[in-house]
């Protein structure tokens, strides 16, 4: 099968959930090569000074409107042996990775966990907004992901972090209440660009089920050591309305009295409201928001909960 | 060995000295009055600068979860490893650093280059000598690119009539051994 091909089994079922035209789109534009785009690291530079420096080897940049981020244009050298990738001054990352951090909005003393980290991405941008500062406690399960975080961390200069190697279904017996919860949940990955996706094929189907049930054993977990008016951002890089439009449903009828959902802070994308569902959505669904896939950004679905 | 523990008198003493001198200044020593060095299980004896508070989590996480099912990998900030009983700097600790340092030397375009993919620097320019001849033999230094950015640490060596940097770890080391260094 070419990398370009998308079985018509995930075609039929976007079509069902978010029209024709709007599948035309996703196909069209999960087929495209995206270019590299970099995100400064505000815990080290700012966005003059970090262009200013690699324009002075060669490297050209075309902005971007939203969240600071940089298309390479022009790059004379492979941009991650240059002294200012390997001091940590900026990342390289899709900006769809930029709205899970930057929702869940912690403090310079909150205490936040990021239950599912490696490789680090979303880790780090918490650390700038909390200006290196309170505590994170990043967890992840998989041992063979751990050095690819530390890394990571290490290299964008985060000090405020301790990692754990664990199961974060085991997080409540820590016994430790915080203030925010970033989960950026394990799942089928079929809102990245084909170029980074080597799993888009019609047996990924069957995950979808198999992952909605850890994911919605990860968030019961996770909201179990939520402080009251504490705040848990959910988050896939999946189409697949059972990884999020329903995942956060299932949570609202099942917690009725103790959440409310909160806008997402940027005029991106669209309301998850909109997905066509078997049954009508919960009308807070408004507030949650449906990435689709374009320049910079991969498909992806986003919640914000709030702890009553 | 626990999780974690806390390092013996001579241990903080030692990590204590080893960055006052690469600093050139008692920087650590205030550092260590608000926060404490620890070591967490590992076979390279890492060290971690943490917060008094880290501890009782740490604690609590030993009493309330089994031993086996899990591990702490990272404690904000690690500084470096003992080997043989005697401590060494490790990359991560350059962040804390770099703003506190007095022991410098700046490297020009070509030279950080070479720094960065691992190789030593001959000290065969008046600029590179200047920056470097009040050190004697054997200190280490923090260095930059010229536009400032840290980039490692490095020996100052030298024989008969010439001397070199012999490079001790630097920021290429995410590059080269990204998978196993951490
Ligand atoms: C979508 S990726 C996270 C990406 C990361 N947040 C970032 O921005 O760089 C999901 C991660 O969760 C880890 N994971 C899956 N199940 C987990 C669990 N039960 N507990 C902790 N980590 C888990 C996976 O190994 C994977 O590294």
């Amino acid at each position: 099968m070419s990398q370009n091909n998308i079985p018509m089994e995930f075609i039929e079922r976007w079509k069902s959930f978010y029209g024709k035209s709007q599948t035309e789109s996703i196909i069209h534009n999960l087929r495209q090569n995206e270019p590299r785009i970099i995100v400064p690291n505000l815990l080290k530079t700012n966005i003059p000074n970090l262009v200013l420096q690699l324009e002075s080897n060669g490297f050209k940049f075309k902005k971007i409107n939203e969240f600071n981020g940089l298309i390479v244009t022009f790059e004379p050298f492979n941009i991650v042996s240059t002294p200012e990738y390997l001091s940590g001054m900026f990342s390289i990352q899709a900006l769809s990775s930029l709205i899970p951090p930057l929702s869940l909005q912690p403090s310079s003393n909150s205490i936040v966990a990021d239950l599912t980290a490696s490789p680090g991405i979303k880790t780090s941008l918490l650390a700038q907004q909390m200006n290196n500062r309170g505590t994170i406690i990043a967890i992840e399960k998989s041992s063979k992901r751990i050095p690819a975080l530390k890394a990571n961390l290490i290299r964008m200069g985060v000090l405020n972090t301790i990692i754990l190697n664990l199961d974060s279904v085991l997080f409540p017996k820590l016994d430790i209440q915080v203030d925010h919860i970033l989960l950026d949940a394990p799942c089928s990955g079929t809102g990245l660009k084909l170029t980074k996706n080597k799993r888009l094929r019609p047996r990924i189907l069957n995950d979808i089920f198999r992952l909605a049930k850890q994911q919605e054993a990860l968030i019961e977990k996770a909201w179990e050591q939520l402080k009251p008016n504490g705040t848990l951002v959910y988050s896939t890089c999946s189409l697949e309305p059972e990884e999020g439009e329903v995942q956060i449903e299932n949570f609202l009828e099942l917690h009725k009295n103790e959440v409310v959902l909160l806008s997402i802070p940027f005029d991106i994308g669209s309301s998850g409201s909109n997905t066509n569902w078997k049954t009508p959505l919960n009308t807070q669904l408004v507030k949650t928001k449906r990435i689709f896939p374009k320049l910079g950004y991969d498909g992806f679905f986003t919640a914000i909960l709030k702890k009553r | 060995m626990k999780l974690f523990k806390q390092l013996t008198k001579d241990e903080t003493n030692q990590v204590e000295t080893t960055i006052n001198q690469i600093l050139d200044s008692d920087a650590m020593t205030i550092i260590l009055k608000r926060k404490m060095l620890i070591k967490i299980k590992g076979d390279r004896n890492d060290v971690y600068l943490v917060l008094k508070e880290d501890i009782s989590l740490f604690e609590r996480l030993s009493s309330k979860l089994p031993e086996k099912s899990f591990s702490i990998e990272h404690a904000r900030i690690k500084l470096g490893f003992f080997i043989h009983e005697k401590f060494l700097i490790g990359i991560e600790s350059l962040t804390l650093l770099s703003p506190l340092t007095r022991k410098r030397i700046s490297l020009d375009t070509k030279n950080t280059q070479k720094f960065i993919y691992g190789k030593d620097i001959v000290i065969n320019t008046i600029s590179l000598q200047k920056q470097i001849e009040h050190l004697e033999e054997n200190t280490t230094i923090m260095v930059f690119s010229d536009n400032n950015i840290p980039l490692g640490y490095a020996k100052i060596f030298s024989k008969e009539k010439n001397a070199w940097l012999q490079n001790l770890v630097d920021i290429g080391i995410f590059l080269r051994s990204e998978k196993s260094a951490f």
